[in-house]
């Protein structure tokens, strides 16, 4: 017995390691490239052989404007987020403690509407904002994003609403609470890391958001960081500046990796707690 | 001829100091229903699962037949297990359930269908053969766990723990119909639980565990009426029995309020401890009240249990020795004529009623 | 045998139900109701008095977000609906300017996918339905294989599940740039492999390359989400299936794979209306405009940007019926259960012959 024990944990360190090494790899190249000097780009070492900061010098360049899309995705994916956790707040709370027809007709509604093409409700949207004078505002990127967000939300917070006990609340209002003051006394306090997980679920999904930002701008100024980095332009028009791609690759996605660090572990619960019923 | 032994058999777990199973030395017969009974954390679920193949043995060997199954996997020991919390495959239908083993043993299809159907009769369990398990009460999922040991035909059946989620009044009921069961059938099985009336009813023999060791393995009146030691003394019987430590004095102890001679293998045997005490046992049962004036235990009585055809009463033991005072007591009274809260009463141990442990081993010692 | 005389579904019955799920109010408040599981609260007839007015409280706070999604959504769909009707303006033959309104074409967006535009149309559509199923399979089974093993792991679990975070937390736009990086015809790819692909050329090494990349950033968060499902799973199941005989293959498949099957299909249904939708990755990895890799999303907007809103409407509806077909077909025959109730799954046939002949009933 002791023979396959082993035999068996070493398979499983393995397949550890291999699944470690999958999601990390691609992530560690692009750090490494980014610390490359430009001649040494085509290298593929393992390590840079000359470590050069002079990427990331030229990303930050100012006539690059990259912080500047980066504060427009701070901005755009922050609103989107803030907005559409307070709507899906009120409706989660809804569905997961009220009861009423058509409950489950809406949610499934809800849930649906995440569904649709985000360039089936671009186009028009385009169409709209265009007679509205609204390109290249934040509100035209984003007002479509509450699209996939808020049904997001809603799903996320629904299911975290259902695992709290239905005892809280009673045990509030027999103490003489309305409903709302249970609600903003007792439940958002205990929610609070629930909603905090969502907000941080739904600000990845609008940072990430890439085609309603590549529409509803054409001037670089109000780019935001994806757009920004897919449309960076080298010294000259036949060279890709992919070392400075993969620096500002790299800021993008450093504070996000940070993020899912600190919180990996609510982001799991948060992500996995609809689907595991 | 399905014997089970259990050969010195060990456990430890890392991490821990004391075994959770220590050299436990059990021979189980053929057709013998077996129960191990214990306070949690005795290691008698860990002993079974050992013997299911569940956990792995550190120290000696456990027998099936002449088999030594000590190191083979669950499936090739032949045995089926019933789960406390019953462990019935959710997506399966009951009859899926039941089906399952013999599935993947690769029987023929009608043999599976048929002995289904015949454990289904013998559990009643028919008309809820297409149902799944969420479906189906408490009661009704623990007898398709049941079911699903029985259709294996094994030889060996192992139960852990498998009443402790019904409520009360169908405990005695399903603990009527699984020995009954279990006779008809005739299969060795050993049954954990820590439910002494459980083990005292349903085994033809029962072993008591604590801390991992056996303190003793016999049939429910020997148990009862010779425990080995303090511990099954106070574990078997309820209420259970009063234990209480008395100072020596002389040829005998003092015990609340009087005199009670100690016979002389006792004396002989506690001579030359150090303690100069001899714990004192005795069953609610076997004390009678007598007429206030007579010698006695004196007890203050401070709360009666009228359970209809019997009554207890509660109270502390009189006397102004340092040891035997404010001991607690519990004594069976008259149901018709049961003492009053707060009365005194003088009770006498029956002959023959007294035991008598070493307080400092706990071992009962011998009388004559 | 004594019969039993507790209803099934009754109170003392629900106690001990498996995995503690909290259904909401619907399910605690059906028991002593019949066994078949309990209607959802959308059938209860009376409302308890104490509850009324939550019909009106739950309106008011649901309305919000019906009303954003309505704006947001509803009304673009309807509106692309419209915009499919209408063509690109052509030439006015009597003033010699370009029309400024959209002729009204009717059906003509549609019916010409048949005909000669129709080529990249159907191109586009099998672009995405191939990208879809392949990345949808790969990423499937390399994600149950990835919860399997992180389901057994002891050591190490803070670090697998931090790593398996980290390319669902990258931006799609990012990860389609570096592996355009790594694809690179001197990239670490062709490197490691020795050869010198010209991935992000066209032909079908670019939908391998898509391929490859959107694997590798999804497989990781359905890997995720199946182990959720697998955890759920009481570990006491498995050890009845050890003593049942069963082995560790027999093990996955009769008792893991349908206890994670729905936890899977709600992974996978996501999943593959995402792969329908595909835009990013093929745009920045591969490039717009290319035939190997243009998806029914990048052609809609690649429509869009060259002011033609008719066919970029019409093309946008058909990618929208499509999504909305392929999901009605998951939640109705493969019984994807995203709502969170039990009344999902298909019926089985039945097995066990009801006892109901004279010659097979109990004395």
């Amino acid at each position: 017995m002791t023979l396959s024990l082993n035999w068996r944990k070493w398979l499983l360190y393995a397949g550890v390691a291999a699944v470690v090494a999958y999601c990390l790899a691609p992530f560690y190249w692009m750090l490494v490239s980014s610390l490359r000097r430009t001649s040494d780009i085509f290298e593929n070492s393992p390590l840079p052989t000359h470590l050069s900061f002079e990427n990331y010098l030229a990303v930050l360049d100012p006539s690059q404007a990259f912080t500047r899309a980066l504060l427009n995705s701070i901005v755009v994916a922050g609103i989107t987020t803030v907005l559409a956790l307070i709507l899906a707040t009120f409706t989660a709370y809804a569905m997961a403690r009220l009861e009423f027809r058509l409950k489950r007709l809406v949610l499934t509604l809800i849930i649906a509407t995440s569904m649709f093409p985000v360039v089936s409700i671009v186009v028009p949207l385009l169409k709209m904002f265009v007679g509205f004078g609204w390109i290249n505002t934040y509100q035209a990127m984003i007002v479509p994003s509450m699209s996939f967000t808020l049904p997001l939300a809603v799903w996320n917070l629904t299911a975290f609403f259902r695992q709290m006990p239905q005892e809280l609340e009673q045990a509030a209002m027999v103490d003489g609470c309305t409903r709302g003051q249970a609600f903003r006394r007792i439940i958002i306090p205990l929610a609070a890391p629930g909603m905090f997980t969502t907000a941080i679920i739904t600000f990845i999904a609008a940072w990430n958001e890439f085609l309603i930002a590549l529409t509803m701008t054409n001037k670089p100024e109000m780019q935001t960081a994806p757009v920004a980095i897919s449309k960076f332009s080298g010294a000259s028009q036949f060279e890709t500046p992919f070392g400075s791609q993969m620096a500002a690759g790299v800021l993008v996605t450093v504070p996000l990796v940070i993020m899912v660090l600190l919180f990996q572990r609510r982001i799991v619960a948060g992500l996995t707690a609809g689907a595991a019923k | 001829m399905t014997t089970v032994s259990f050969e010195k058999v060990t456990r430890r777990y890392p991490g821990n100091d004391r075994p959770a199973v220590d050299a436990l030395h059990l021979d189980i017969a053929d057709g013998e229903f077996l129960v191990l009974v214990g306070p949690s954390g005795c290691g008698k679920s860990t002993s079974l699962r050992m013997l299911a193949g569940l956990e792995d043995v550190d120290d000696g060997v456990i027998r099936i037949g002449d088999r030594d199954v000590t190191h083979l996997p669950p499936k090739d020991r032949d045995i089926a297990m019933v789960f406390q919390n019953y462990a019935l495959y959710p997506h399966m239908s009951v009859g899926d359930n039941m089906g399952f083993a013999l599935k993947v043993a690769g029987a023929p299809k009608d043999e599976i269908r048929r002995r289904v159907q015949e454990a289904a009769k013998i559990l009643d369990l028919e008309p809820y053969l297409e149902r799944k398990p969420k479906a189906l009460s408490g009661g009704q999922r623990q007898r398709v766990a049941m079911g699903r040991a029985i259709v294996r035909e094994p030889q060996v059946f192992l139960m852990d723990e498998p009443l402790s989620n019904l409520d009360a009044k169908l405990r005695t009921q399903t603990r009527t119909q699984i020995a009954a069961l279990q006779r008809r059938l005739g299969t060795t099985t050993v049954y954990v639980t820590h439910d002494q009336v459980e083990a005292m009813t349903m085994g033809d023999r029962v072993a008591v565990l604590k801390d991992g060791l056996l303190q003793q393995c016999a049939a429910p009146r020997a148990l009862y009426d010779e425990p080995a030691n303090v511990f099954v003394a106070g574990f078997i019987g309820s209420p259970t029995m009063n234990l209480t430590e008395a100072r020596i004095e002389g040829d005998g102890v003092r015990l609340g309020g009087t005199h009670l001679p100690l016979p002389r293998s006792v004396i002989a045997a506690v001579a030359d401890e150090a303690s100069g005490t001899v714990t004192v046992g005795f069953r609610p049962e076997a004390l009678e009240r007598v007429a206030p004036g007579e010698p006695g235990l004196g007890m203050s009585v401070t709360m009666v249990e009228e359970l209809g055809s019997e009554a207890y009463a509660y109270g502390t033991l009189q006397g102004e020795n340092a040891t035997a005072t404010g001991a607690d007591v519990v004594a069976r009274v008259n149901p018709r004529t049961p003492p009053a809260k707060g009365q005194q009463i003088t009770l006498r141990i029956r002959p023959g009623g007294a035991y008598f442990f070493s307080a400092r081993t706990g071992e009962r010692l011998s009388v004559g | 045998m004594v019969k039993t005389h507790n209803p099934p579904g009754s109170a003392e019955g629900r106690h001990d139900d498996t995995a503690g799920r909290v259904y909401g109010v619907a399910r605690g408040s059906a028991r002593g109701s019949s066994a078949v599981p309990p209607a959802s609260a959308a059938r209860r007839r009376r409302k308890p008095r104490a509850t009324a007015g939550s019909g009106r409280l739950a309106a008011l706070l649901v309305s919000p977000t019906l009303l954003v999604l309505t704006i947001v959504v509803l009304y673009p769909t309807i509106v692309a609906l419209k915009d499919s009707l209408f063509g690109t303006p052509g030439l006015n033959p009597k003033t010699g300017f370009v029309n400024e309104t959209d002729p009204f074409v009717g059906a003509q967006n549609y019916t010409d996918i048949f005909g000669a535009a129709g080529e990249r149309f159907w191109n586009a559509f099998w672009n995405t339905s191939f990208l879809t199923v392949t990345t949808v399979g790969m990423e499937t089974v390399i994600g149950v294989a990835m919860a399997l093993i992180m389901n057994r792991a002891f050591q190490g679990r803070a670090l697998v599940r931090a790593s398996i975070l980290v390319p669902w937390a990258i931006p799609t736009a990012v990860t389609g740039l570096l592996w355009r990086w790594i694809f690179n015809s001197n990239g670490i790819a062709n490197a490691l492999i020795g050869q010198q692909v010209l991935w992000t050329t066209e032909g079908f090494h670019a939908k391998v390359a898509v391929i490859i990349a959107d694997v590798w950033k999804t497989a990781p968060f359905i890997g995720l989400l199946v182990l959720a499902g697998l955890q759920v799973i009481n570990k006491e199941v498995y050890e009845a299936a050890k003593i049942d005989g069963a082995g560790a293959v027999r093990q996955f498949w009769s008792i893991t794979l349908p206890l994670v099957k729905p936890a899977l299909m709600v992974a996978v249904l996501f999943r593959t209306l995402d792969a329908l939708r595909m835009f990013d990755l093929p745009y920045i990895l591969i490039g717009a405009q290319k035939e190997s890799v243009e998806t029914l999303s990048m052609l809609a907007q690649d429509q869009a940007a060259n002011v033609r809103f008719g066919p970029a409407a019409a093309y946008a509806v058909i990618l929208f019926l499509y999504v909305f077909l392929i999901a009605l077909a998951f939640v109705r025959l493969l019984g994807a259960n995203v709502v969170g109730d039990d009344d999902a799954a298909p019926k089985r046939r039945r097995r066990w012959l009801p006892v109901r002949r004279p010659a097979e009933v109990a004395a």
